[in-house]
């Protein structure tokens, strides 16, 4: 027998409570082998010592505190139950999926801003209503769909107020004063028919011929055409839209002071130097010589250019004060 | 008297007898749980009967906080740990299948843990040697006093020895040596089969016989 199977002879004694010393093989294997004699000393004494060890047994009150353990957790659990029940969709299943799509339309709102071009197109049909500077302007933008149907309706709109202001526009002048000058922004709506109306009684404005045929071709077109006869109109019209009031040259009332009595639109007045203008003005065809004869009271008068028309002229005069 | 009035005002009789059975769980709960196998207490635990938890902790506290001290060595982890395997053990008992002794599952769950907590670095803290009640000196109370503070160095001098030794080992010679268990049972407890048991107890005892040299 093995020094090995002798060990586990001597534990198997041990671990059963029997003693190892009674077996004669055990006695004869130790007497020879000073090994297995040390080995089955440190195991007998090994074995008493573990068996007087001291039990250490549960303290008083230990059931009670496991208890009140418990309790405890179970309380602080019911607490954060209660403080997480608002929150309880996020423990739901489709949370994830739900959050990224809440993201991803914020993202699309952001982007695209489909509330805004609405809010944008109601702000611009208000302001077109007012003057035809805005539908000008909505004209000019991005030849997107949505702005193409917007600018049909603003130029429809548009011309239905200026049909409106035309009725008035003729109305006062049937009551007014012949020798009325009218304000510009006033004339510059003045469509052709007016003033045809009015059987050239009326002030024939160039401007506001020319703002009548460019709107007969918004109601025939989709589109403005760019006629030359309106280009300069609009041009001013740009500059100064109705709304905002036009700043007169001062030289300006001195000019209609000197020229009352006679129907004339100064459409523009200009300072080249201190004391030198050019005036386009548009006059009466019969009123042109008596006119040049007045102005050169006052000023050195020069004519640049003459536009004659039927009833009316325009005329491009250069003044300069004596 | 019940049969009397249940021949009577039956009602009154049911409700005296509903009646009676409260009071008899009140006065004799405790009682009747004793009268409980563990098995039977499980099963009343998973019906809802919250306070037979309590007679399971009594049965194995002793049990649990013995194994815990033996392996960590110190009082105070020792409680500590045994608390944690109570409730470890509440909150999974309804995964007790039956198929081996409540006793040794829950040795199974101490054990687990007692080994969780000696990997950690729990036990890097300075250790608290408190000496235990006098009453838990059983076995000393027949001793001289020269014999009894004998047998505390010795006892202290193996415990130490037990704790240098690797954290299979120890916990094989712990069950082993310390709390009896058969073979058998190691083999259940640590999931490890009972060949290899052996083996490692050898090597352990090995170790500790090293150890000792000159203690015993």
């Amino acid at each position: 027998m093995k020094c090995k199977d002798f060990k586990e002879l001597i534990d198997a004694y041990i671990d059963n409570g029997l003693d190892p010393m009674k077996d004669e093989e055990i006695l004869r294997h130790i007497n020879d082998c000073s090994g297995c004699r040390d080995y089955l000393q440190f195991r007998v004494k090994y074995a008493a010592e573990v068996k007087g060890f001291k039990r250490h047994n549960a303290p008083a009150g230990f059931t009670e505190s496991v208890e009140r353990r418990l309790r405890e957790r179970a309380e602080s659990k019911f607490n954060m139950r209660v403080l997480a029940e608002p929150f309880v969709f996020l423990r739901s299943r489709f949370s994830i999926e739900a959050m990224a799509l809440a993201g991803l339309a914020l993202i699309m709102v952001i982007v695209y801003r489909p509330f805004t071009v609405e809010h944008k197109s109601v702000s611009e049909i208000e302001i077109a209503d007012r003057t035809v500077t805005v539908s000008e302007k909505v004209r000019d933008e991005k030849p997107a769909a949505e702005n193409k149907r917007l600018r049909t309706q603003v130029k429809k709109e548009s011309v239905m107020k200026d049909k409106a202001v035309m009725n008035d526009i003729i109305e006062k002048e049937a009551g007014s004063d012949k020798n009325t000058i009218v304000s510009e922004s006033i004339k510059s709506y003045e469509p052709k028919r007016a003033l045809e109306k009015s059987g050239g009684e009326k002030i024939q404005n160039k401007k506001a011929m020319d703002l009548a045929d460019a709107k007969s071709d918004i109601q025939g077109e989709e589109a403005y055409s760019e006629k030359k006869s309106v280009s300069r109109y609009r041009k001013a019209s740009k500059s100064m839209p109705a709304s905002i009031p036009v700043q007169k040259n001062p030289e300006q009332d001195k000019i209609e002071a000197l020229l009352r009595g006679h129907e004339i639109l100064i459409v523009e007045l200009k300072n080249i130097s201190e004391n030198e203008y050019l005036c386009t003005m548009v006059v009466k065809n019969e009123d042109l010589k008596k006119i040049i004869v007045k102005l050169g009271n006052s000023y050195s008068v020069t004519v640049v250019k003459t536009k004659t028309e039927e009833t009316v002229s325009e005329i491009d005069l250069k003044l300069k004060k004596k | 008297m019940i049969n009397v009035l249940n021949n009577i005002f039956p009602h009154i009789a049911d409700k005296m007898r509903s009646f009676s059975d409260f009071l008899r769980l009140i006065i004799c709960g405790r009682e009747r749980y004793r009268e409980l196998t563990d098995e039977e207490a499980v099963r009343a635990f998973l019906q809802g009967e919250q306070p037979v938890f309590n007679e399971i902790v009594e049965r194995h506290k002793d049990m649990v906080f013995s194994l815990c001290y033996n392996i960590m060595n110190d009082y105070d982890d020792a409680h500590d740990c045994a608390q944690d395997v109570f409730i470890r053990v509440h909150d999974r008992l309804c995964d007790f299948g039956f198929r081996s002794a409540l006793s040794t599952w829950i040795y199974k769950i101490a054990m687990n843990l007692c080994r969780d907590r000696l990997k950690t670095s729990y036990r890097k803290r300075v250790r608290n040697f408190a000496v235990p009640e006098e009453s838990d000196r059983i076995s000393s109370q027949y001793l001289t006093p020269h014999e009894s503070i004998e047998r505390d160095e010795t006892e202290n001098a193996i415990r130490c020895a037990i704790e240098q030794l690797p954290e299979n080992e120890r916990v094989l010679i712990v069950l082993r040596d310390l709390e009896g268990r058969s073979y058998d049972e190691i083999a259940g407890i640590t999931g490890i089969p009972e060949g290899t048991v052996k083996s490692r107890l050898a090597r352990g005892r090995k170790g500790l016989r090293s150890l000792l040299k000159g203690v015993i």
